[in-house]
């Protein structure tokens, strides 16, 4: 594989590493900020932006990680399903993404003391929305690393 | 004989705070004991003590640990932050020898903090029943409170967690979660407490809005209840506890999440009550207690925090409501503390929390 090649796709996993970051990050700030709301505390605009910029600073060092290390593994699966099953290469890879984090939050969950690591996945409707937002990442890395069309052997397609 | 070893004189300089220092000495009281929660004296000069393993272990007034733990005591659910954790002994122990055992009771997928009373004749417990359940189930093994205090109307306050993935549940006062509740002696709730005009709300209700509350005490000379709680990363608390009073978690908050998110992005509302003092970082303050002995005559009326992660007992000196000044003493031990209380004899108690956790006794030094 050409030098070129490489960095290229180097380039791509940094990119959907960090569109995961920062959608999962705006993600579970606007649930967090539900759990308020419900209680009756007020959330204006400004606080919304506020709570989601101090989000993007502090919460995101950590989930960087955890969705770097999930794409890391997650993505090869999907390349190598994906050309298996090439019409449904762009799902296996949201896929890919979305079970793979949630993988990860249950091994954090597992491995830390706290019982839920990460407060907006305690819900079913917060961790598909996370699992979505590193799914999306996932999508994002398989549209840009795509091969260009081919003649040849197709499977299931 | 009571002391095994002494640990050492210290000469502990409050280095820049201007507060008063005090010469002390540490001995080792009993060791061995398997994460020690809580400890109480007997009237004969001997100690109670619970370990979260399960058990409740007897120093005599010899001050010697007996090798068998005490029978009667209720089956805990042993996990994590769970198991056998606070103790409390009647007003009128000498005559009635009653006491209280908070413990977690349940399973992993559904459990509870719970309350006993028991009957200790010397050796043993006797008529062991549990008197108050907290409502409702919860899953893990986390935030349980589980420290009492009784007042002058013979009831007794119990402290209680939100259960960690239920923070939302300590503004609802149809749950007990996240609160402190007052009971009499019997588990039922007083016909005074606050929340019991309250459609739907739990009639044990006495506060609400609490995280992890760690520890809980009555100063009898001032009227005063105070309690310490766990706030996340940051923000631990000692709040003045009044009846009725809702202390804001998670709606306000000094701390943020332990992977860094806003819990909530303000520290005060209307309506909520403001902690007395709170730490950030956080030293995840654990026992309390406030010194009114006589042999630490420059500690009177201090609280003395004992801390988990801040491997100290912080020294917190008050102006009526307002906190002047800190210290922070026995830092040199290196051990986590799950309590501290003061003796009988003004002697300062402090239990160590580990496999192979200690009482240890500190007195004026000389």
């Amino acid at each position: 594989m050409k030098l070129a090649s490489v960095l290229r796709i180097l380039f791509c996993y940094l990119l959907s590493v960090a569109l995961g970051t920062v959608l999962g990050s705006l993600v579970q700030t606007q649930f967090n900020l539900f759990f308020l709301q419900e209680m009756g505390v007020p959330v204006e605009l400004p606080t919304r932006f506020a709570t989601s910029w101090h989000d993007l600073m502090h919460f995101t060092p950590l989930f960087s990680v955890m969705v770097a290390a999930t794409l890391l593994l997650a993505l090869p699966v999907a390349e190598g399903l994906g050309r298996i099953f090439k019409p449904w290469r762009g799902l296996l890879y949201l896929l890919a993404g979305g079970g793979g984090i949630w993988v990860a939050f249950t091994l954090a969950n597992y491995l830390l003391p706290m019982p839920t690591f990460i407060a907006a996945t305690r819900g079913t409707a917060g961790l598909l929305c996370m699992m979505l937002a590193v799914g999306i990442a996932s999508w994002l890395f398989g549209r840009l690393t795509k091969p260009k069309a081919r003649r040849g052997l197709r499977v299931l397609g | 004989m009571l002391s095994k070893s002494v640990f050492g004189a210290a000469l502990l300089l409050a280095a820049g705070s201007g507060v008063q220092a005090a010469d002390y000495q540490v001995e080792t009281v009993a060791e061995g004991l398997s994460f020690p929660w809580a400890l109480a004296f007997l009237p004969d000069g001997g100690m109670l003590v619970t370990e979260r393993a399960g058990r409740l272990r007897l120093i005599n007034a010899e001050g010697k640990l007996q090798a068998e733990p005490i029978a009667g005591v209720p089956e805990a659910f042993v996990n994590s932050q769970a198991g056998l954790m606070g103790l409390a002994l009647a007003p009128d122990f000498a005559q009635s020898g009653e006491l209280f055992m908070s413990y977690a009771c349940g399973t992993i997928e559904a459990n509870h903090t719970c309350l006993a009373s028991a009957r200790f004749n010397g050796t043993s417990l006797e008529n062991t029943q549990e008197i108050f359940r907290v409502q409702p189930a919860k899953k893990g093994s986390a935030h349980y409170g589980g420290r009492m205090a009784f007042l002058p109307d013979d009831t007794l306050l119990l402290t209680l967690g939100d259960g960690f993935d239920y923070r939302e549940q300590a503004q609802n006062t149809a749950n007990h979660l996240g609160s402190i509740v007052r009971l009499n002696r019997d588990g039922s709730a007083p016909e005074d407490n606050p929340f019991v005009a309250q459609d739907g709300a739990q009639p044990e209700l006495f506060s609400i809005g609490h995280r992890s509350v760690q520890a809980i005490l009555y100063d009898a000379q001032t009227q005063r209840i105070f309690s310490n709680e766990h706030g996340p990363r940051g923000g631990d608390e000692v709040n003045l506890i009044e009846a009725g009073k809702n202390y804001g978690w998670p709606k306000i908050t000094y701390g943020i999440d332990y992977d860094g998110a806003q819990i909530s992005p303000y520290t005060e509302l209307p309506g909520l009550e403001q902690p007395l003092l709170y730490w950030t970082p956080s030293i995840a303050p654990s026992g309390m207690t406030l010194y009114r002995g006589e042999l630490f005559p420059q500690w009177q009326g201090n609280l003395l925090v004992s801390a988990l992660a801040g491997r100290e007992v912080r020294r917190v000196v008050l102006d009526g409501t307002e906190v002047v000044e800190q210290e922070s003493l026995f830092k040199e031990l290196g051990a986590r503390f799950r309590d501290v209380r003061t003796g009988p004899d003004g002697a300062v108690y402090l239990l160590t929390d580990s496999a192979n956790g200690s009482v240890l006794r500190v007195t004026p030094g000389n």
